[in-house]
């Protein structure tokens, strides 16, 4: 099987498909018995239905949109970088804490805070303390931990006020932003978590249309979240970062999220709308920087990571918006049609 | 008169022993003299401008492509213009493929992840002066194997003793855990080959 039917199928078409299946099969099925068991009463909020699936369907999305990548996981494999799908097990586990326990605000801002300081650990201990110093591992494990709960409290509580299609249908604008903007950083693997969770929202977007109560509140956007934390990880950290301000830009944007809490407007679109305008203005400002600071040279644009072998398009529009920004399209453009007739 | 002929024998004795004590003396610098020159003759440092260490690996099934490391440090060992020994330190940041934007590939998460594993070493375990056999470490995994050792050679430059050789050898880079763009059976008709063929040239200084 060639890398790109590989990433198709598995890092689009299966998690895709679980997603809808389980998300469909859950809401329809046990939320309508649940409904019937506990009927919700005006006002009051006395049910949001089988949350635990959305932490769960997040986490086997990136394990299989890992598989492409680094084939099935081990237990425990030295290398920090195959332990992505580990890390999204620490946020599926948080989630499903959030899921099942009903904790105040912060009582589930300190388990995700627990979750993120703990994820930083494992993907980043086998750096320490040679390329990542004392003092710079606790500081980023510390910020990350606080900032990750917040912007994850932030996510969950928009995700709240964005049932059925909505915020599944924004988790997939998310990742098509964050894909393309850890690949200029320098990690190819953005595009192998991107495909993955892209299907999860589009999935999870046709799953809210047939189930409109769906919600990815209390524990699917901490897993989110923690997708977009593992990305900043890998290009921040694992990989000498292009662009700090870059990836803190990308680590903010779920907080944007957060915009439909914050905002007071009853339509339901007005939320979408003001969510979707936050992601792109953070995505874009996050793409932008990640594209001045790779800034490099014409040698380094001729080198395509995917090869023909892998054959993945989105990499190769990042860098076509890259070569247009500096109008250099025409010459990156030869250089695909060289790379085709090869 | 008695007196006198003891007092000889004791100056005669006492000469006898610092002669003796001199002698030794004298015998064990020469022997130390000769220990140095050994082991000066014995352990070579490595010359990092005269020694090369070039991989080859299958590139889309299409064509080999060679890469090179540039900085390595290590002792070597000879003796009879057989290599003894052989300790070398590659530094996994120095891979250089002509392209700045594939050498940040090699070097980050997808292949030698030269963060968390800076270093690429060999060391060596045994020899028969033909085959050298060591522990190569990885990308954070040692596994055993087995070179072959040609082209031995001597020479001096500026005074210094120089000593040289090339070393070959083959390894899969799934047994040392390195899986980005394998194909999905592990052979080399992947986007890049699973074999990567190595060549050490090392030239080093008495």
């Amino acid at each position: 099987m060639t890398m790109e039917t590989k990433l198709a199928l598995f890092g689009g078409v299966v998690p895709g498909a679980i997603t809808l299946g389980v998300l469909v099969l859950v809401w329809r099925v046990l939320a309508r018995a649940e409904e019937q068991h506990e009927p919700e009463r005006e006002g009051v909020r006395a049910w949001i239905g089988p949350v635990w699936a959305g932490p769960v369907l997040v986490a086997v999305a990136l394990v299989l949109g890992d598989y492409t990548k680094h084939g099935w996981p081990t237990l425990w494999p030295d290398s920090n970088v195959y332990r992505y799908p580990h890390a999204l097990g620490v946020f599926a586990l948080a989630g499903l804490i959030e899921a099942f326990v009903r904790l105040p605000v912060w009582g589930a801002w300190c388990v995700r805070a627990v979750a993120f300081a703990g994820v930083f650990w494992m993907l980043a201990e086998g750096y320490h303390p040679g390329a990542v110093p004392t003092p710079w591992f606790v500081g980023l494990m510390g910020a990350g931990a606080l900032g990750g709960a917040t912007v994850a409290t932030m996510a969950d509580r928009g995700a709240a006020l964005l049932p059925g299609w909505r915020a599944p249908a924004l988790v997939g604008v998310l990742f098509a932003g964050a894909g393309p903007i850890v690949h200029v950083g320098g990690l190819s693997y953005g595009m192998h978590a991107a495909a993955p969770m892209i299907a999860f929202g589009v999935a999870g977007a046709i799953a809210g249309l047939i189930a409109p109560r769906l919600t990815l509140e209390r524990g699917a956007m901490t897993a989110v979240v923690g997708v977009v934390y593992v990305l900043m990880i890998g290009a921040g950290v694992q990989t000498e970062a292009l662009s700090v301000a870059s990836l803190v830009a990308l680590g903010l944007a779920p907080g944007a999220f957060g915009l439909a809490w914050f905002v007071r407007t009853r339509r339901p679109m007005a939320r979408v709308g003001i969510v979707a305008a936050g992601l792109i203005v953070l995505l874009g400002v996050s793409l932008g920087l990640a594209m001045i600071a790779s800034g490099g040279s014409s040698e380094e644009e001729e080198y395509d990571p995917f090869a023909r072998a892998s054959g993945a398009g989105t990499p190769r529009i990042a860098e076509l918006a890259v070569a247009r920004l500096r109008g250099e399209d025409d010459g990156l453009d030869e250089h695909r049609g060289r790379a085709r007739r090869g | 008169m008695k007196t006198q002929a003891i007092g000889g024998v004791v100056i005669g004795l006492a000469g006898i022993a610092g002669l003796a004590g001199w002698a030794g003396a004298s015998g064990s610098a020469v022997r130390t003299v000769e220990t140095a020159a050994i082991e000066r003759a014995d352990s070579y440092e490595v010359d990092n401008v005269h020694s090369n260490v070039i991989f080859k690996v299958r590139h889309i099934g299409a064509s080999n492509f060679y890469g090179r490391f540039n900085d390595l440090s290590g002792t070597v060992g000879f003796e009879g213009g057989k290599v003894t020994s052989a300790d070398i330190t590659v530094e996994a940041d120095s891979v250089d493929t002509k392209n700045s934007g594939r050498d940040k590939h090699l070097k980050n998460a997808d292949f030698f992840n030269a963060r968390q594993y800076p270093e690429i070493t060999f060391m060596g375990t045994s020899s028969d002066g033909v085959t050298l056999t060591g522990e190569l470490t990885l990308h954070g995994v040692t596994k055993e194997i087995s070179a072959t050792i040609s082209d031995v050679g001597s020479g001096e430059m500026r005074g210094t003793p120089k000593m040289g050789f090339e070393a070959t050898f083959t390894i899969q880079r799934s047994d040392f855990d390195m899986r980005g763009y394998l194909a999905d059976d592990l052979s080399d008709d992947g986007p890049l080959g699973n074999t990567i063929e190595l060549t050490v040239a090392i030239e080093a200084d008495g």
